[in-house]
């Protein structure tokens, strides 16, 4: 039993030979790339070769725990799934949260690899004793909470119920948007990585060990988590549904920014989980609406009235905690209709299957969230191809005779619920929009091309890069593009990195809004600053809401060092980030893809301006910005290629 | 490092039963063996093997301890964040979350199987906020107790029911100043044919009759409408109510009021007909207003036209309260508007409308009404008034329900149960009703359980938790119910009073559970529960809602 919390081993399993090999890894390879998605990075980029398809047997599907997971630490809960993403060509990986991640653990690993490619559908069961390939047909065409149910109930062993992660029909069928849902519908959803797992005909991980997972220094990490937890349990009352569009209002009347302080986002976190900003984002630019065309003109405070976070709260029926969260963000949420629970719907699925698409109908949306999950079906990316195809009717490019006789006008929740059943089961023009808008396009024709809003193939998420420059960039910087969960400004302001890192840029309490857009050098450092970050985060499997907290009070590097018994310093890991940041993006240029040109849809970067709403004449400086971003890690500044000689180092030093 | 086994081992296997990994294993009456690999160092091996032969990484012999002094894990709540650690690291999965408690609306863990817990104590040794202590079973129970005491005498706790009180206070004074209607009412058998004359007397001739197709089918109506045409009343019937009346429903009626220019408006039937009834008139003369605005207390604005009630069930009250129940189809939420305006102008309470009611509806109205007239009896805000005519209403039915359960064509008895029904409404509308209602609206909102059927089960477990608290009352409630003696104990007659509920039940064949009820919705029953009692019903103890996941639990099938 190692006492540096992690295993010490990782899982491959080659599905079309049916071989299980376990792997020991050296203590250098931890100290390198610490775990999580630093691991699979190192693993996946040498071990994948160049060109390999997505959907065929070269391509490995990862399975990772954070470093931390298990340690004792808090939000340190999530779990990473990795590979080439058939939807961007590139790098995927996708991070979900849910009690999967201490389970890979238990079983002994750090990592479960997948490649190859089976010729019936199987799943793996691994518990203490057993580690094999079982037959899945009996579950093959059952929905993702169906598949868990019923693998929870027919396997397991002594004592312990086995945690499960699998895909639903839309993995099975391969569409480029699914994802792995485990928990009953929490989805690792980006990337189309479900697709990748259907290809292999993997329906499921069926987990049920129960190793121990042992700290360096218990004591140590204890006092850290209480520290944390500390301001976690902080909640003032009277805080009240109705405030928050007026808070964003107000937030886009003011021409300057009042610093964010994490703390403020978690007290509506733990009010009311992300559906906190239902409201306020539309009210200050932050969503965007109607096919990203729309602004707060279209989406008014009485529009958006009817997913006010109160709605939400008020149908949950108890709060839902990811393994190892103190906050409890999550919510289990009754339904009237065909199903009677679902997961309280996230804002980036409120908004993609609301404002996105004008639907003012939340009861339809609690109906498609928990459709898209049995489904397995990413609901950012069901959300925009809805969108895009609501554009391309309203503008002629396809009529009701391409529909199948749906109207798709902006708003008509009848029609929207239609399609995106029709999506999941590929029925008529559901086929043509089941793996996202790249292939919508290519299926409907050139013609669609503008309505299209992608970032490297990848739809971007609900946050608007008008509003905040720091989504733009890392909708175009980084190696999975269109993510909303790796940086930007507001994110830099929250994390207050400054406090424990030196000579990196400080926010002031207070600073003009227009100065976001104009400082190009300094959006590009705090940038690279934020993808390392996140890197370390998506390595130790921590949530990105905690690291909200700020750095001063979830004390990330002092529970690595306390776990691990390491003793480094915070720049140091910050290096470590930039190697495995840079490995990510040197996949990408092994598997051909030019960074320049991933960058986010124009529409997004404000090209043209928007003439009304909250963010008005505004426009990205984009191209100058990534340029100056690849500088920070040393990449061609021109191209945004890693040299062969900086990956050779990286590779030489694990 | 590992537990191992030595040459003492006799093979008695008790190690293999008790490991929870498997780890330890080998043959009957043969030296065993612990898996390195697999051993997580629980020590239940050590602590079960009768040899002695179990020995811990350290080379140390583990003791054998009798079961029942294994140490479990005690749930600090106050400091336990819900992470679910402990959950997870759990080798027997002994442990589970629990309901939503005081921190509601999370939940915290708690141990679901005491037997299958090996007392590792790997939750305590992993929680990152050492809100686990292990300790053995006395204690820990002993520790529970103390923590609830804890928490209901917590200072949040304190201060929450200190604002409840305080407003209970306020709306108590409220409803004695304002101008609380009580309707004339016309009694007795055939007294439905007199509403006509008074109707004429107040010049009103074209009236909107609202009732439902099922009385209209049993003919109930023909009396009212003969003495309609005889005194050359013109009338309209809208019998397009459902069983809970939708906001359809309402929008329904109303046009047909305005399409036929009525001037009144008669409710005729049971809670259903009489409640949409209220709120078409509400509708008519707030035309600006949605039924969905006017939900809440003193939102109906205007007054509306003349109204005029005829129960056929005894047990609503609806012919003499505030209160009008509504369902919007489209939320599937089920609303109150409470205003004094929507009292009628005159309540008809003639017992030949009810002789054809069959003897289970009988009896879950009657019980409904029962429960009207106790929780407004043992309420805090009661009045002089409100007392008197809860004690009648008790009286009454104690006397006459299990006798009309009986024999349905006992027209004095069917009087006197529409009496009763009368004056618990009169009670219950200025005193308010408790968490008997706040829990049975839950059941007829998630299950379609009868209101007055949920309101039958639950009112004893309710009675039986505030007890203490209500004894006084109870006991004069059971003294003035004929089931006791001035003089007697108060606990005595309270403990009486309650069984004398659950013996009414018995005999009337009404369950003593919810058979729909599931566990997984206690959560949910608990925090709509509490969002109904409050801050404004006047209960005589306030419930946390651990008390109430508990109680909503005894009303489970298999408790």
């Amino acid at each position: 039993m190692k006492r540096k919390g992690y295993m010490g081993k990782v899982l491959h399993v080659d599905l079309t030979t049916g071989e299980i090999q376990e792997e020991t890894l050296p203590d250098s390879v931890y100290e390198k790339c610490l775990g999580g998605m630093g691991l699979g990075a190192t693993m996946l980029h040498d071990r994948i070769p160049a060109g390999a398809d997505p959907l065929g047997p070269d391509n490995i599907l990862g399975f990772l725990p954070g470093l931390l997971t298990g340690t004792g630490s808090l939000f340190t809960g999530r779990w990473m799934v990795v590979g080439k993403s058939p939807l961007t060509d590139g790098w995927g990986d996708a991070n979900c949260g849910g009690t999967f991640s201490p389970a890979i653990k238990r079983c002994g690993y750090d990592g479960i690899f997948f490649k190859g490619i089976s010729e019936k559908p199987v799943y793996l069961y691994v518990d203490d004793h057993v580690k094999e390939l079982r037959d899945a047909s009996d579950v093959w065409g059952l929905d993702a909470v169906e598949t868990e149910a019923h693998l929870t109930k027919t396997t397991g062993a002594k004592g312990k119920q086995p945690k499960v992660a699998c895909i639903g029909p839309a993995g099975e069928s391969i569409s480029l948007i699914s994802g792995i849902s485990t928990d009953k519908g929490r989805m690792a959803a980006r990337s189309g990585l479900g697709a990748v797992m259907g290809s292999k005909r993997l329906k499921a991980v069926v987990l049920a060990g129960s190793k121990r997972i042992v700290p360096h220094d218990r004591d140590e990490m204890k006092r850290l988590s209480q520290s944390c937890n500390k301001w976690v349990q902080f909640q003032p009352p009277f805080v009240s549904g109705w405030l928050t569009p007026f808070f964003g209002a107000l937030m886009r009347i003011l021409p300057t920014v009042m610093t964010m302080d994490g703390l403020l986002y978690k007290i509506m976190l733990r009010k009311w989980g992300t559906v906190s900003m239902n409201q306020m984002s539309p009210e200050m630019g932050d969503s965007p609406l109607k096919n990203w065309k729309g602004s707060i003109k279209d989406w008014g405070i009485r529009k958006s009235y009817t997913s006010n976070p109160d709605k939400f709260t008020n149908c949950e029926k108890v709060k839902y905690h990811c393994y190892s969260c103190p906050l409890g963000c999550g919510g289990i949420c009754t339904t009237e209709g065909k199903y009677s629970e679902t997961h309280k719907p996230e804002y980036e699925t409120v908004l993609a299957l609301g404002g996105l698409c004008m639907n003012e109908d939340v009861d339809a949306i609690f109906y498609m969230n928990e459709l898209l999950n049995r489904a397995g079906m990413d609901t950012i990316s069901a959300g925009h191809a809805i969108a895009f195809a609501m554009e391309c009717y309203e503008e002629g490019v396809i009529t009701k005779d391409d529909t199948d006789g749906l109207d798709l006008t902006w708003g008509n929740t009848e029609a929207i619920v239609a399609l995106l059943e029709k999506m999941v089961k590929r029925e008529g023009f559901g086929h043509v929009l089941a793996d996202g808008v790249k292939q919508a396009v290519e299926r409907i024709g050139k013609q669609a091309e503008p309505y299209a809003v992608l970032a490297g193939g990848q739809e971007p998420a609900m946050h608007d890069s008008r509003n905040d420059p720091g989504f733009a960039l890392h909708y175009s910087v980084e190696p999975t593009p269109g993510r909303h969960t790796l940086g930007s400004h507001l994110y830099y302001e929250m994390y207050q990195l400054w406090k424990v890192v030196k000579g990196i840029p400080k926010i002031p309490p207070m600073y003009w809004k227009s100065s976001k857009y104009k400082a190009i050098d300094r959006q590009a450092e705090i940038g690279a600053i934020n993808s390392k970050y996140m890197t370390i985060i998506n390595s130790v499997g921590a949530c990105m809401f905690g690291a909200f907290l700020g750095a001063k009070r979830i004390r990330i590097f002092d529970w690595i060092n306390a776990a691990t018994g390491w003793n480094l310093t915070p720049d140091q890991y910050l290096d470590k980030a930039a190697d495995i940041h840079t490995l990510k993006q040197s996949f990408n240029v092994k598997h051909g893809l030019e960074p320049k040109k991933i960058k986010v849809s124009e529409r997004a970067l404000g090209r043209p301006v928007q003439t009304e709403g909250a963010n008005k004449g505004r426009s990205i400086e984009i191209e100058a910005m990534m340029s100056r971003y690849w500088e920070q890690f040393g990449w061609d500044v021109n191209t945004g290629k890693p040299s062969r000689e900086h990956v050779e180092k990286i590779a030489a030093d694990a | 490092m590992a537990y191992y086994i030595t040459e003492n081992c006799s093979g008695c296997t008790s190690c293999v039963h008790i490991c929870p990994t498997g780890a330890a294993a080998g043959e009957k009456k043969e030296v065993h063996r612990i898996d390195e690999e697999n051993c997580i160092e629980c020590g239940a091996c050590g602590r079960v093997c009768p040899d002695g032969a179990v020995k811990d990484a350290s080379g140390a012999v583990a003791l054998r301890i009798k079961r029942k002094l294994w140490e479990k894990p005690f749930f600090d709540e106050q400091k336990c964040n819900g992470c679910a650690i402990c959950l997870d690291v759990c080798p027997t999965d002994c442990i589970t979350l629990g309901f939503p408690g005081i921190k509601d609306p999370h939940a915290y863990p708690e141990v679901v199987n005491p037997k299958t817990c090996i007392g590792c104590g790997f939750c305590a040794e992993e929680c990152p906020v050492d809100a686990i202590e292990m300790a053995t079973q006395p204690v820990v129970e002993e520790r529970k107790e103390q923590q609830k005491v804890k928490q209901a005498k917590s200072v949040g706790w304190a201060l929450k029911k200190i604002t409840f009180r305080v407003i209970q206070r306020i709306m108590k004074v409220a409803a004695m100043i304002l101008p609380f209607r009580v309707p004339v009412v016309l009694t007795g058998p055939g007294s439905v044919k007199t509403l006509s004359e008074n109707i004429k007397a107040r010049g009103l001739n074209n009236i909107l009759v609202v009732t439902d197709k099922v009385l209209m089918e049993l003919n109930l109506l023909d009396g009212l409408f003969t003495s309609l045409e005889a005194n050359n009343i013109k009338y309209t019937v809208f019998d397009d109510v459902q069983p809970n009346p939708t906001i359809e429903n309402v929008e329904a009626g109303r046009e047909i009021y305005k399409r036929e220019k009525c001037k009144a408006i008669i409710g005729f039937g049971g809670g259903s007909p009489i409640d949409c009834a209220k709120i078409i008139g509400a509708r008519i003369r707030n035309p600006y207003f949605s039924v969905r605005w006017m939900k809440g207390l003193f939102r109906v604005l205007i007054p509306i036209p003349p109204f005029f009630c005829i129960p056929t069930t005894a047990g609503t009250g609806s012919e003499t309260t505030i209160a009008a129940i509504i369902s919007n189809p489209e939320t599937h939420e089920k609303f109150g508007i409470m205003d004094p305006k929507l009292v009628p102008k005159i309540a008809v309470l003639d017992p030949e409308l009810m002789l054809g009611l069959p003897p289970h509806i009988t009896s879950t109205t009657g019980m409904d009404a029962l429960t009207h007239a106790v929780e407004a009896y043992i309420n805090q805000s009661g009045t002089p008034y409100t007392d008197e005519n809860a004690v009648m209403a008790t009286k009454l039915i104690f006397d006459n329900l299990e006798k009309v359960y009986n024999d349905g064509s006992d027209l004095e008895a069917r009087n006197n149960m529409a009496l009763a029904s009368f004056y618990a409404g009169v009670a219950f509308t200025r005193a308010y009703v408790g968490y008997v209602h706040a829990i049975a609206h839950n059941m007829g909102g998630l299950y379609g359980v009868p209101h007055g059927l949920a309101n039958a089960i639950i009112l004893p477990y309710v009675l039986e938790y505030s007890r203490k608290e209500a004894q006084q009352r109870l006991a004069r409630l059971a003294v003035a119910g004929g089931i006791g003696v001035d003089g007697e104990p108060e606990e005595e007659l309270s403990y009486r009073f309650i069984e004398k509920v659950k013996t009414m039940n018995k005999n009337m064949k009404i369950p003593t559970y919810i058979e729909e009820l599931k566990e997984s919705d206690i959560p949910l029953i608990v925090k709509r529960a509490f969002k109904e009692a409050h801050p404004l019903y006047p209960v005589p103890r306030i419930m946390t809602p651990q008390d109430c996941a508990d109680l909503v639990r005894k009303l489970m099938a298999d408790f």
